[in-house]
Parts: structure tokens; C-alpha cells; sequence
């Protein structure tokens, strides 16, 4: 594709492809600042000693909560 | 590992932490192709010319907004009938994702309209329902907020993304029932695509490359969904703990006190 051949209505192609490049950039950087902050939190209560009852049962920190076998019931 | 196994929110993080990185390779690799399809492959059109690649943004984006929306119905009937612990996690964490691509889809319907039909917007039936869709979208991630107790949020959510479903089909049959300035469906349809396969092709790995980066959103939001579930869990355990902590102080220092 020659873009010096883009055409009178180059705008509009850019527009939609700018405003694509933006919603979906935003949804990453929404989602990481997210997770980010979450694993925060999740850090900071268990330096407080606050635990999940299925951590407290098996042992590991809470930090290590994607890895530890967790009740069911404790989830929802 | 069965879909019961996958009840388990552990045992999903587990999953998810050994998929997301194939996932997100997937995701670049397919954008890559189809960005590179999309603007050097693609023929212009005859009659449209440069703005026909408008298309490789604006169809997956529709096509993407339909069927989020439809993935969460199914939550929804999961959350209801099953009460699958992941379904209410997989149906909130779905509705801002749906929202964004609904955005997405009209604003570059709209860029592509001015040009094509002389307007960025036409209250026709397809665009009308699918402006209703946004606001369906907008109105579910509100009502998550609102309703504090996540178990109570997500049978009314489920209860409203299920009622919803029926502008789903409108939005489908939309451009069949009415007169719409929209044209009529030009990929699923009776007697074949209408789309010629140089740029059809395009268009394909375009939807192919969204629907990965839908499906890697989607489980990267459902891991902050349970992250935060854990955490209010905990602060609600924590919340519960001191006033049974306080009262047990409070009866310990009672005798000293006597004495």
C-alpha cells in the first residue's frame, strides 16, 4: 500500500485506527494498574497478619494465593 | 481437567497463569499479521477506496461487542442455575471489555460513515440498537458498583443481562427487519460471504486477532476480579475478627479489674 495514496478521506482511516490504538491501549493499562494495585492491598493485609481462612489452615502467605489449594466455599 | 475443576477459582488462576503468556504471544503475533494484511495485502475498494480498511477495526469490534454479550448471558445462566463460583466473576469482568469494543464499533462505524453515507450518525435500527447495547453495557458495570454484596450483584446482573438478550437479536435481524441505512449482513448470510476473499481474508485475521485479545483481557480482568473478592473476603473476616478480639479482651481484663 502507497500511503501518499491514501486518499481525501485519510482522516477517517486514521481516526478509527487512532481511537482503536486508544481504547485498547487503555484497556491494558486499566487492567496491569489494576492488578498491580490489587496484589498491593492483598500484601499489605497479610503484613498486617489478616489472612484467608484457607491460608491460615494450610500455612502459606496470602501473596502466594494463585499457587495455595483454597476451600471452595471461602471464594464466592 | 473438567469444567468442574475449573470451578475452582485456585485451580483457574493456576490455568491462567500457565495460558496468559501463549495467550498474549498469540495476541501480538495475530495483530501483527493482521495490521500488516489490513494495510499492505487489502486491496482498496472500488467504490469506497482507502476506507474500506476502516472495516478490519470496525467489524471485529461489532462482532466483539455481540459476542461478549452473549458470553455473559451464558454466565449468567451459569451464575443462576449452577451457581458456578467463576460464572458471576467471568460476567463482571466481561462487561467493561463488551462496553469498550461497543464504543469502539460505533465511534469507526461513524468515521466510516461520514464519508461513505454523508453523516456520523443515522437513527436507524442497527446503530440505534446497538447505542442501546452501550447503554446496557454501561448500566450492568453500574450496577456491579452499586450493589456492594457481590453475590446479590451478580443475580440481578444475571437476571438483566439475560432480559437484554433480546436487543442482541434485534441487533442482528436489525438491517433483515428494517429499512437501515446499515447495509444488510455481508459475512453470515445464506448463499456465502458477499465479501470478495482478498479482502476477506484481512477481515478474518483482524476478528481472529480481536477475539484473542478479548480472550486475554478477559482472563487477565478475571484475575483482578478474584484477587478483589479475596481481599474483601479477608477484610471482612479481619472486620469480624475485632470485635470478637475486643469483647474477649474486654472479659479477660473484667476479673482484673474486679480484683
Amino acid at each position: 500500500m502507497d500511503f501518499s495514496e491514501f486518499g481525501r478521506h485519510a482522516e477517517y482511516v486514521v481516526a478509527a485506527y487512532a481511537m482503536a490504538a486508544v481504547v485498547i491501549g487503555a484497556l491494558i493499562i486499566w487492567v496491569r494498574t489494576d492488578k498491580t494495585r490489587l496484589e498491593k492491598e492483598l500484601q499489605a493485609l497479610e503484613a498486617s497478619g489478616i489472612r484467608r481462612r484457607s491460608t491460615r489452615r494450610a500455612g502459606p502467605s496470602v501473596s502466594q494465593a494463585t499457587s495455595v489449594p483454597a476451600n471452595k466455599k471461602n471464594e464466592k | 481437567m473438567t469444567l468442574y475443576d475449573l470451578a475452582n477459582p485456585t485451580r483457574f488462576l493456576k490455568l491462567v497463569k500457565v495460558v496468559l503468556p501463549w495467550l498474549i504471544v498469540a495476541t501480538v503475533a495475530a495483530l501483527a499479521v493482521g495490521l500488516y494484511f489490513a494495510f499492505f495485502v487489502a486491496p482498496e475498494d472500488y467504490q469506497q477506496g482507502q476506507t474500506v480498511r476502516i472495516m478490519f477495526v470496525h467489524v471485529p469490534s461489532a462482532q466483539l461487542a455481540l459476542m461478549c454479550y452473549a458470553m455473559m448471558a451464558l454466565s449468567s445462566v451459569g451464575s443462576l442455575v449452577w451457581k458456578h463460583p467463576l460464572a458471576d466473576v467471568s460476567a463482571k469482568a466481561a462487561a467493561p471489555l463488551g462496553a469498550a469494543f461497543t464504543f469502539l464499533a460505533l465511534f469507526s462505524g461513524a468515521v466510516w460513515g461520514k464519508p461513505m453515507w454523508g453523516t456520523f450518525w443515522v437513527w436507524d435500527a442497527r446503530l440505534t440498537s446497538f447505542l442501546v447495547l452501550l447503554i446496557m453495557y454501561l448500566g450492568i458495570i453500574a450496577l456491579w458498583k452499586a450493589i456492594e454484596d457481590p453475590i446479590k450483584a451478580a443475580k440481578v446482573n444475571a437476571i438483566i443481562t439475560l432480559v437484554g438478550v433480546i436487543n442482541v437479536v434485534i441487533i442482528k435481524f436489525s438491517v433483515e427487519w428494517w429499512n437501515t441505512l446499515h447495509q444488510p449482513p455481508s459475512i453470515i448470510r445464506s448463499g456465502g460471504p458477499a465479501i470478495h476473499s482478498s479482502i476477506l481474508i484481512p477481515l478474518g485475521l483482524m476478528a481472529l486477532a480481536f477475539v484473542l485479545l478479548f480472550v486475554t483481557l478477559h482472563l487477565m480482568s478475571m484475575r483482578n476480579e478474584i484477587m478483589r473478592r479475596r481481599i474483601r473476603a479477608m477484610r471482612m473476616r479481619a472486620a469480624s475478627a475485632a470485635p470478637a478480639a475486643s469483647s474477649s479482651t474486654i472479659t479477660k481484663a473484667a476479673p482484673a479489674g474486679a480484683r
